[in-house]
């Protein structure tokens, strides 16, 4: 029998993959945007799991690192998601193509 | 008082008078610029009177060592050094005197000359390079420093005579004279390459030092690299001291300004190569060819230049060619021995162009620069004072007793059937060039100075004499030629002036000469005597008086006309001269045409082909490689998360692994 | 099995299954709101792991801030509901897409209970785990110690963020009017 942190694991493997699933293949960079959200919560149960089996505490200290990196990358993916939508009245990932070589 | 100290300065004033004028005083008036470019030459000269009359007189070379330039370790142990070093001794202190001095007075009437120019401060500052360039060449204690201003007055000569640039003429002649002048600066270089393949060093002295203690089976075994050297060397000084076969370019240098003329294509750069060969006097005496060559390079320069000055119609082309065959004389001086009298013409030479030159340019300025003879004659009414210093310059080089040019050129013809490398053919080919030399000079001086005036009637009312600043350099260069040539008496006349044994200019040289002569000698005893000298010098005047009498009754009447008949009983012939011999054509057709062909060549098969195939094939399978990774940069954001993804299992894949 | 393994399970599957249906609403508001409820439950679970400061971190700061922005923007936008579409795939990308999601599973299998022990093993070379009420006192003890650098640049990251946002997001001046 799996102990709770092992659970946790599985868990976040879980979650991992249908965060992929998200910023793979919805169009809307919205919803990418969210599906980032999942794979960061699902590291986050990661480390906290890990922290656990090990019995040391760095888990939890990565765990709030990572919470600060996320929201820096909310508040920069926001911002640029607004000014994209003012600029091309979208937020349809496949019409942002301007690096095409 | 700091003798070396003063040589440093002689040489840095000009540096930085070009360096002031070229990037200070732009904006500054013209006044400026002259007085200080002026100045930065005339206080070099009162130096070198200092230096040049104190220890060097005296007999001691003063040397001054300002750094050290090169520096190598040489393979086998020993020590390659060349200090950036000057030294005066007698020789290079007389040439060192002529350049600041002559260098002043041209300076002085070229500020007035250039009055009316665009861009004084750009001119003023060649000519202050020009001179420390000069004095590099002539100060330089070894010869790469000699070669630095050999080089350094070629750039000067290409950037004064295209001051003009705007005139495509004037750049071209400027380039050719630069070009011309690399050919020569070749064999130099080789020269510099054997000097020290053979003696390890390039300093004058050492070499000096070595070759007096080296045997003569040393000679016998190295006949062929010291005959290379000293046609290297030969080389070198037909291009600059402009003599067969690369005289081509000093006509046309007359493009540039009349004072750079003057100074540059008649008094100073081109003898820089007599300049060479007396310095290097010791070593061209041990090789018989190397002295033939350089007489009969010089005796026929002398000649063959003179012939074409007989028909040329401008006044500053005569005094080219005129330039290009008193050249020939002293190589042909330094070719039959006469190393001194080299030197002595040289000097007088220095003068009496330098005076016809700024005679010439002071016509050309009162004429609005018209520089056609035939449209000249009578100006001696309007310009007295050019018109009879330009008759006395006239009577100097065409050696009319008593005056410097007789005395220099005698001595040097009596050099040519006499000397030790003498023989009679070189004083015929001298002779008839003094002959021509007589006959041009006369029909210019009265083409343009005598006769009727064929003046315009417009130019005419504006006739008039230059301010003093151009008339009085005239006046002293004119006291110089006359009086200059009493270093040289003959022999012969030596007891007229209270001296039996050598004249001035022997004695003052022999010192530099004392190991040439040792050598020549040894070799070759000189077979002059009393009842020779005077004889030829006879035959000279004679020649000169002759000359000289029927250039004026052809042409004092009938203006320009006066040589109608002459030309065209000589036919084809004529023509054939009024071309300059079609030289330049035969260069054009032999060297020039064949190498642009060559050029084609390369052209098609090394640049278009080769070069440019790897230029535009290389890109084009970059290209090819960059449009298969440029297709993967779709710009979609799913296909790099897709990726990101593949690297993240893979990534994966090795951590569990 | 204790109630809280129970527990801890329940919570686990409900939250996979809310984010499996985020990824196909469409509306992003609803989306956000299941994405919040999702936080929550993590929540719940970093709680059951006796990591009570980190619970309480993800209720305020994620659940609490960051969702919040994301809401506001979806506000600001207004977007109409679209239909949910995926990107549309091509064969060779559903072939490549299907091999990665199995060798995913084959890798997340393969990361079995073996690899986890041994890939964490317990130390005790830091300082040990305590419950709580220690546990706040523990992490802010290290963070402020062996990870004091970490936490000065994470701070710097925020301030730049903070500016990188106004100025991205601020309405540019065209060239007319620059003129």
């Amino acid at each position: 029998m799996l102990s709770m942190p092992e659970l946790g694991l599985y868990f976040s493997f879980l979650l991992f993959l249908v965060g992929l699933f998200t910023v793979m293949f919805r169009k809307n960079i919205l919803f990418m945007m969210l599906g980032v959200e999942i794979l960061l919560n699902a590291a986050n149960l990661a480390f906290v799991s890990a922290s656990k089996i090990t019995g040391t505490i760095d888990g939890q200290v990565v765990m709030f690192f990572v919470m600060a990196v996320a929201a820096c990358e909310a508040a920069i993916g926001l911002a640029m998601i607004i000014s994209l939508y003012r600029a091309k009245a979208s937020v349809e990932a496949d019409d942002l193509k301007l690096l095409r070589g | 008082m700091n003798h070396e100290l003063f040589l440093a300065i002689i040489v840095g004033l000009p540096l930085l008078g070009a360096i002031v004028n070229g990037f200070f005083l732009r904006k500054a008036p013209r006044g400026v610029i002259t007085a200080f470019a002026t100045a930065m030459i005339a206080i070099p000269f009162v130096l070198s009177l200092l230096v040049v009359t104190g220890p060097v007189a005296s007999g001691n070379a003063v040397s001054t060592v300002l750094f050290n330039w090169i520096s190598l370790q040489l393979a086998g142990g020993g020590v390659f050094d060349v200090p950036f070093a000057f030294s005066v001794d007698r020789l290079s202190g007389t040439l060192l005197l002529i350049i600041t001095g002559v260098g002043s007075l041209i300076h002085i009437y070229a500020g007035e000359y250039m009055h009316h120019e665009e861009g004084v401060y750009r001119f003023f500052a060649y000519l202050n390079l020009f001179v420390f360039s000069m004095l590099c060449l002539v100060l330089g204690s070894n010869m790469l420093v000699t070669f630095l201003g050999w080089e350094g007055v070629g750039v000067c000569s290409y950037l004064l005579i295209g001051y003009w640039y705007s005139d495509e003429a004037n750049a071209a002649a400027g380039m050719k004279a630069f070009i011309a002048n690399r050919v020569g600066d070749l064999g130099f270089l080789v020269a510099m390459f054997l000097a020290v393949v053979l003696f390890g060093t390039l300093d004058y002295t050492e070499i000096a030092r070595q070759v007096g203690g080296l045997s003569p089976e040393w000679f016998t075994q190295n006949q062929l690299l010291v005959t290379a050297m000293g046609l290297c060397l030969l080389l070198g000084v037909t291009g600059k001291s402009a003599q067969l076969p690369l005289y081509v370019w000093l006509p046309d240098a007359m493009a540039g300004p009349t004072p750079v003329s003057a100074l540059i294509h008649a008094a100073t750069m081109v003898t820089s190569g007599i300049y060479l060969m007396t310095r290097m006097s010791f070593l061209l005496v041990h090789s018989d060819t190397v002295m033939l060559t350089i007489a009969t390079v010089g005796g026929v320069t002398a000649l063959f230049a003179a012939t074409i000055g007989l028909v040329q119609n401008d006044i500053k082309k005569v005094l080219a060619y005129s330039t290009v065959s008193q050249l020939g004389f002293m190589v042909l001086a330094c070719g039959v021995g006469a190393f001194q009298y080299g030197v002595a013409h040289l000097m007088t030479h220095a003068f009496f162009k330098a005076l016809l030159f700024l005679g010439a340019g002071s016509v050309i300025h009162a004429m609005h620069h018209e520089q056609d003879i035939r449209k000249m004659g009578g100006l001696i009414k309007h310009l007295p004072i050019t018109g009879w210093t330009f008759v006395i310059g006239t009577l100097a080089i065409i050696g009319f007793p008593g005056l410097s040019g007789f005395f220099s050129k005698d001595e040097i013809l009596y050099y040519a059937w006499s000397g030790p490398f003498g023989h009679p053919a070189f004083w015929a080919l001298g002779a008839l060039a003094a002959a021509c030399t007589s006959f041009y000079m006369v029909r210019l001086t009265v083409l343009t100075f005598f006769g009727t005036s064929r003046v315009d009637a417009h130019t005419a009312e504006h006739l008039h004499e230059n301010p003093l600043a151009m008339t009085a350099p005239l006046m002293i260069l004119a006291v110089l030629a006359t009086v200059g040539g009493y270093v040289s008496v003959p022999h012969a006349l030596g007891h007229l002036f209270g001296h039996d044994g050598d004249n001035l200019i022997t004695q003052w040289l022999a010192p530099v000469l004392a190991q040439a002569k040792i050598t020549m000698d040894a070799a070759h005893p000189g077979h002059g005597s009393a009842a020779l000298e005077w004889g030829l010098m006879g035959t000279s005047t004679l020649i000169m008086l002759l000359m000289s009498g029927f250039a004026i009754s052809l042409y004092l009447r009938k203006g320009p006309e006066g040589g109608a008949s002459l030309a065209r009983a000589a036919g084809g012939l004529y023509t054939l001269v009024l071309d300059k011999w079609r030289i330049d054509e035969l260069y054009q057709t032999v060297i020039i045409v064949p190498l642009k062909k060559l050029g084609d060549v390369f052209f098609g098969a090394g640049d278009r082909a080769v070069i440019e195939g790897v230029v535009n094939e290389g890109p084009r399978g970059v290209y090819l490689v960059t449009t298969v990774l440029s297709d993967i940069q779709t710009g979609l954001l799913r296909n790099y998360l897709k990726a990101i993804f593949l690297g993240l299992l893979v990534l994966g894949a090795w951590i569990i692994w | 099995m204790g109630i809280e393994t129970v527990a801890f399970i329940l919570m686990g599957l409900l939250a996979v299954a809310l984010a499996g249906t985020l990824a196909t609403r469409r509306f992003p508001v609803s989306a956000a709101m299941l994405l919040i409820t999702l936080m929550v439950l993590l929540a719940g679970m970093y709680g059951l792991l006796d990591a009570h400061f980190a619970a309480v971190a993800q209720i305020i700061v994620y659940a609490g801030a960051i969702m919040v922005v994301f809401v506001f923007v979806m506000m600001l936008l207004n977007l109409p509901p679209e239909e949910t579409r995926f990107g549309t795939l091509t064969l060779g990308e559903g072939v490549l897409t299907l091999a990665g999601l199995g060798a995913a599973v084959v890798l997340g299998t393969k990361v079995g209970h073996g690899f986890l022990r041994s890939a964490f093993q317990p130390t005790n070379a830091r300082a040990p785990f305590f419950p709580e009420p220690e546990n706040l006192k523990n992490v802010a003890a290290l963070m402020f110690t062996d990870y004091l650098w970490a936490f000065e640049l994470i701070s710097f990251l925020i301030l730049a963020a903070i500016i990188g946002a106004v100025v991205i997001s601020k309405k540019r001046k065209t060239h007319a009017e620059h003129a």
